[in-house]
Parts: C-alpha cells; sequence; structure tokens
C-alpha cells in the first residue's frame, strides 16, 4: 500500500513539476497549497517571529520557483524545497546578524550540565516555537541545524561560515540556554 | 522510559514535521516577489539596451551631419572614431553585464573606422545577443565582421571620397523562432539595407538565395544560420544567427492485454512505449477532438477500467513531454474496449415449470430456463424490471437482477401467452438504459 502512495504522489509531483518548470502560475501556486504549511513550520524555527518566518518562506518560494529547472530528481522534491527553506532562512540570517545587536556570548551561567530528560507531552508545539524564536540567533541556527536537521558540525561550520570549533561551543551553549528555559517555563506553570 | 527524551528529540518530534498555517496573503506576496526576482533578472540587460540605442542613434546623427561637409571628411572620421569607440565600450560594458562575457568581440572592433553601418551592426548584434546568450561563437562573428569592415575601408580608401553612408551594404535578417521544439519551421526574414541579392546557408549543410526563406529543421541541434547579402556595387555584408531546435520525444502507446478485477470489472493495461519521454499524460477525446472528462492520469502506463469509459470517450490520447517542454502525441481508438460493451438481452420465449413456483431466483453459474431473466455481461449498478399482461396488469416485478419470473402471480399459474416486459436501470459508469420487448410463456411439464 505504501509503495503504491509513493508512485502516486511522484506522479503528483511530476505534473505540478512539469508546470513549474514552464512556469505556469496553476502550477506554482498547486506547489505552494502543498507545501506551504510544512514550509512555515520549517521557517517558524529560523525566524524570531511569525511574520519573519513568512518572509522567509515567500523568498523560498521564489527561490523554488526561479530554481525548479535544477532538480534533478534525485531524492524527494519536499527534502529539496525544505533544503532551499533552510538555505534562505540562512541567508536571511546573514544579512540580519549586521544590523542585530548579538548577545550570543555568555548569557548563561557555567555551571555543571545535565542533560534534563523530557517527556513530549510537557510541552506544546507552540511552547517549543516561542522558545527557539527567543534563543539569540547564532544559538538558534546551529541548535536547529545540529538538532533537528541532523547536519555535522563541519557542515554548519561551512554554512554559517564559522570553525567548526565556534559551532561546537554554540551548541552546547544554545542547549544549556534551552534547557534553563525550558526548566523555568515548567517550573512557572507548576507554580500556576 | 520510553516517554523521555533529550532535548534534541523534543524539537525534533514536536517541531520537525511541524506545519503552520500561512496567513490569507502569504501566495500573493509571493506572487509579487517572484515578479520582481524576475524583472530583475530579464529585464536589466534590456532596460540598458534601450539606453544604448538612445546613445547610438544620437551618436549615428552627429556623425551624419559630420559627413556632409566632404572636405573635411578625412579628419572628420578620424575625430569620429573616439567616439563611436566610446559608445561601443559602453555598449560592450551593458551585454557584459547582462552575460557576463561580450569582452573578446569589443576589442578588435574599437580599432576599426566608426561608420554608421557599424553602429547598425552592433546595434543588430545586440539584439540578438540577449536570446542566445552563452553559446555564441564569438570568435568567428568577429572575423566575418572585420573582414567586412576591412572591405568597406579599403573601398573607401580608393576615392577621394566615401561611399555615402546611403549605399553601404548592411546586413540584417530575424529569424521567426531562435529555440523550439523538433521539427521546427523558421522563417526568415531579410532586412537588410541596400543589398539586391542574398545567400542563406542554414547550418544543415543546405541554403537558399531567396528573399525570406522558410526552412524546416527536423532534426535536433544547434545551428548556425548565416545570411551574406550583396549591394548593387559588388559589396557583400554577412551575419549569422543561432536556432536551437530541442529534441522531442517520441510518443508510442500500445492497449495491452484486458484482465478481469477482483470486482468483476474489467481492466486493461496501457503500455508506454514512447522514447525520450520525462513525463506521460493521459486523458480521453470524444470524436470530434475535445477532451471528455471522467479519466486521466499521469502514470507512465496507467490501467484503465471499463467503468471509467463514458460514452463518448472514443479516443485514449497520451502526451509525452521531456525536459525541453517539447511534446508529443499519441493516440488509440477504444473500440476494443467498448466492444465488450454491457449487454443485457432477454429471451423471447421462456418455459414454465408447471410444478410450482420457484421464487425465480438464479445464478449466473445456473442458469434457469425455466425462469425468465436476462443474459448480461456486466452487472447493473441499478436494476428494475417488470412483466405486465396484455391487458396492462403488472404481474411480476424486481429489482434484483438475479431474479427473475418464474411464471407464477400469486402462486398461482399464469396463462400462457404472450407478456410485455419492461427493464430499466444505470450502469456502473452512470449511463441509464431502458428496454423493453414481448415474451411468450409455455407451459411443459419437466420431471
Amino acid at each position: 500500500m505504501v509503495v503504491i502512495k509513493l508512485y502516486l504522489l511522484m506522479d503528483v509531483h511530476r505534473e505540478i513539476l512539469t508546470g513549474c518548470i514552464k512556469g505556469e502560475s496553476s502550477a506554482q501556486k498547486k506547489l505552494f497549497d502543498s507545501y506551504s504549511r510544512m514550509m512555515l513550520g520549517v521557517c517558524n524555527r529560523y525566524a524570531t517571529c511569525i511574520e519573519e518566518a513568512e518572509d522567509i518562506m515567500q523568498e523560498g518560494f521564489v527561490k523554488i520557483f526561479l530554481n525548479v529547472k535544477e532538480f534533478k530528481g534525485e531524492g524527494s522534491l519536499v527534502a529539496w524545497m525544505r533544503r532551499i527553506m533552510i538555505n534562505t532562512a540562512i541567508t536571511h540570517y546573514h544579512k540580519m546578524r549586521k544590523h542585530r545587536y548579538h548577545d550570543d556570548l555568555d548569557e548563561v551561567r557555567e555551571t555543571k550540565f545535565e542533560d534534563h530528560q523530557w517527556e513530549e507531552s510537557e510541552f506544546t508545539k507552540e511552547e517549543l516555537y516561542n522558545v527557539i524564536q527567543r534563543m539569540p540567533d547564532g544559538y538558534r541556527m546551529v541548535f536547529n541545524l545540529y538538532a533537528v536537521e541532523g547536519y555535522k558540525h563541519r557542515e554548519i561550520a561551512e554554512i554559517l561560515e564559522i570553525d567548526e570549533n565556534t559551532s561546537k561551543s554554540q551548541y552546547s551553549r544554545a542547549r544549556r540556554w534551552l534547557q534553563e528555559r525550558l526548566i523555568k517555563i515548567k517550573e512557572s506553570e507548576y507554580r500556576g | 522510559m520510553s516517554d523521555h527524551q533529550n532535548m534534541e528529540d523534543l524539537f525534533r518530534s514536536k517541531l520537525g514535521d511541524a506545519e503552520i498555517t500561512p496567513s490569507e496573503g502569504a501566495w500573493k506576496g509571493v506572487l509579487q516577489k517572484l515578479r520582481i526576482k524576475q524583472f530583475l533578472r530579464f529585464d536589466a540587460g534590456r532596460f540598458n539596451i534601450w539606453y544604448m540605442g538612445a546613445l547610438l542613434v544620437a551618436g549615428a546623427a552627429a556623425v551624419t551631419l559630420l559627413n556632409s561637409s566632404p572636405s573635411v571628411l578625412a579628419e572628420e572620421e578620424q575625430r569620429e572614431i573616439p567616439v563611436t569607440e566610446e559608445l561601443q565600450e559602453t555598449d560592450r560594458v551593458s551585454d557584459t553585464r547582462v552575460e557576463e562575457k561580450g569582452e573578446p568581440l569589443a576589442r578588435p572592433e574599437i580599432s576599426e573606422s566608426g561608420k554608421p553601418g557599424k553602429e547598425s551592426e552592433n546595434k543588430q548584434k545586440k539584439i540578438i545577443e540577449p536570446v542566445n546568450r552563452t553559446e555564441e561563437p564569438a570568435e568567428p562573428e568577429e572575423s566575418i565582421i572585420t573582414a567586412d569592415r576591412k572591405e568597406e575601408k579599403q573601398e573607401s580608401s580608393l576615392g577621394a571620397q566615401e561611399p555615402s553612408p546611403d549605399r553601404t551594404v548592411l546586413p540584417r535578417f530575424t529569424a521567426s523562432v531562435t529555440e523550439g521544439c523538433a521539427p521546427l519551421k523558421v522563417v526568415f526574414v531579410n532586412s537588410s539595407v541596400n543589398s539586391i541579392a542574398q545567400t542563406w546557408s542554414f547550418g544543415t549543410g543546405e541554403g537558399s538565395e531567396e528573399l525570406n526563406p522558410v526552412y524546416l529543421y527536423e532534426e535536433a541541434g544547434v545551428y548556425a544560420v548565416s545570411m551574406k547579402a550583396s549591394g548593387a556595387d559588388g559589396q557583400t555584408g554577412k551575419t549569422h544567427q543561432v536556432i536551437r531546435v530541442h529534441p522531442s520525444p517520441v510518443a508510442n502507446l500500445e492497449m495491452g492485454e484486458g484482465f478481469e478485477n477482483l470486482d468483476g470489472a474489467k481492466s486493461m493495461e496501457l503500455m508506454n512505449y514512447s522514447a525520450g519521454g520525462f513525463s506521460s499524460s493521459w486523458d480521453m477525446l470524444s470524436a470530434d477532438g475535445t477532451q471528455v472528462g471522467g479519466w486521466s492520469s499521469n502514470e507512465f502506463q496507467p490501467t484503465l477500467s471499463n467503468n471509467e469509459i463514458s460514452e463518448d470517450a472514443h479516443m485514449i490520447r497520451m502526451v509525452v513531454l521531456n525536459e525541453y517542454g517539447c511534446t508529443d502525441t499519441a493516440l488509440a481508438e477504444i473500440t476494443s474496449m467498448k466492444a465488450e460493451e454491457r449487454t443485457l438481452t432477454f429471451p423471447t420465449v421462456f418455459s414454465a415449470n408447471r410444478t410450482g413456483p420457484t421464487g425465480g431466483h438464479y445464478s449466473q453459474h445456473e442458469l434457469r430456463i425455466d425462469v425468465f431473466h436476462p443474459h448480461f455481461s456486466e452487472e447493473p449498478a441499478e436494476y428494475q424490471m417488470k412483466i405486465y399482461s396484455k391487458m396492462g396488469d403488472l404481474i411480476f416485478e424486481t429489482r434484483d437482477i438475479l431474479q427473475g419470473w418464474d411464471g407464477y402471480y400469486q402462486q398461482d399459474r399464469t396463462a400462457g401467452g404472450v407478456y410485455l416486459w419492461v427493464c430499466s436501470g444505470k450502469w456502473q459508469n452512470g449511463t441509464t438504459f431502458r428496454l423493453k420487448g414481448d415474451v411468450t410463456l409455455l407451459w411443459i411439464d419437466r420431471r
């Protein structure tokens, strides 16, 4: 059953893809309608607010439409689109870096870090989005790329144009920062 | 515990595939941004060309004015060169900005004398260049034009007077289309100035001497079309254009073997023997070629079942598309499938059994001759059959196709003779039917 579903999905993609290559706006809209929710979900992790996330998402789709000819069909279309979204988010981050004030460093007490274990039900999607959006930009980028996207530090270093060691230290700081925040949220909830 | 996760897992599981509905105006925003990007990509070049074109015209006007006094021609010419050189350089720069190439073209030309003829040629080249961006063979073009210019220069240095700009041959032509799918028909329109004859070479080894030839490129490829225009005094000028013909796929389809589905419906596989395609789209056409709704597919080799074929479907159409956007179409008539049409036939005589009413039920594997029932190839979605006496009384009625009439009416034998039957219903694909006829009932003894 799953095989058949995939096959059908590929064909739906192929039709939309062909239309997008030709620049047909009906095909473009179909692609957008099918995947904008997922893509916005991705962008929201990289942005500081939903409006910025939507901006990034729109730019990402423009890139997708202008470069759809480059998609050679290796791997899934969705994965390709996601990569473009993430690239757009990173470009956006690079631009913003110059304008936004950064206090990436030393926001966190240097205590012994014990990895807290969480239950999935402890936090809502919205709470997690909120936390990640409040993270210092540098931490957020590294955390997303490492923990959610699954890139290695060497790759992250290339993407963000930083040193590999910087990526590693940013990441461990990001975790500490997150853990503190998550604990705080739990505590305030508990207190009612 | 399986519940507990570390932070990475928490974020990955909760946010990794999270979906958020965008705002109302999100799509519009995408379109706006897309249009801006597209405008910046393509029109930056064109915008500069109009601007440079305007400068050129101004330059040409200045040159014409200066040329009107013959005595100071030689000197004037020298003075002209820097002006036009500048223009040309800037032309080249704008072209460069458009396509990041074109520098090699610039140098040799700047050293040549600046003449209105050359400027117009440049203009023509500029119009062509954005169309065929990177693949134009820059080198041969230079040599062609340089040669012409040398010709012009020699001629002009022979006499004390320059040939006036009016009689210089300016070779120029436009192609109706410079890129397309094979087979590609191209109409070449000669817009040369001061030419009385022309020789064309289409890049395939074939040529023509017509004014505006039409050529059909059958094979895919990149062709350099050149035209040499000849003037009244023996002058010639040559120019060229690249025509890109993309390969078209070849569509080929065959109807495969029919088979029966689990639910009894008949299906057929459509075999795709196309070449060079990247995606196929299938649909059905009526006898007059218009698209018929109800079935379409984007699968490579779809299966088509009987009940997806509507009444007015006459042909199956398959369109194959390749990565260049070229298509080819194949058609197949649906007769073979339709031949196995739904039929419902009733006997005209039947012999009921004296022994007693049977209820009239039968099965397709156990047909009963003592029951009046239809023979059918496909079970309809809806069915109703009524039997009337000659007087018009309703004797029997059923909505079950597997129930026929055993000749009895409320446990009593009806009289032998002619009865009328009416049968109506709907097939699986939605078409309705209504049949009627008569049947003669005979009573016989069967033991």
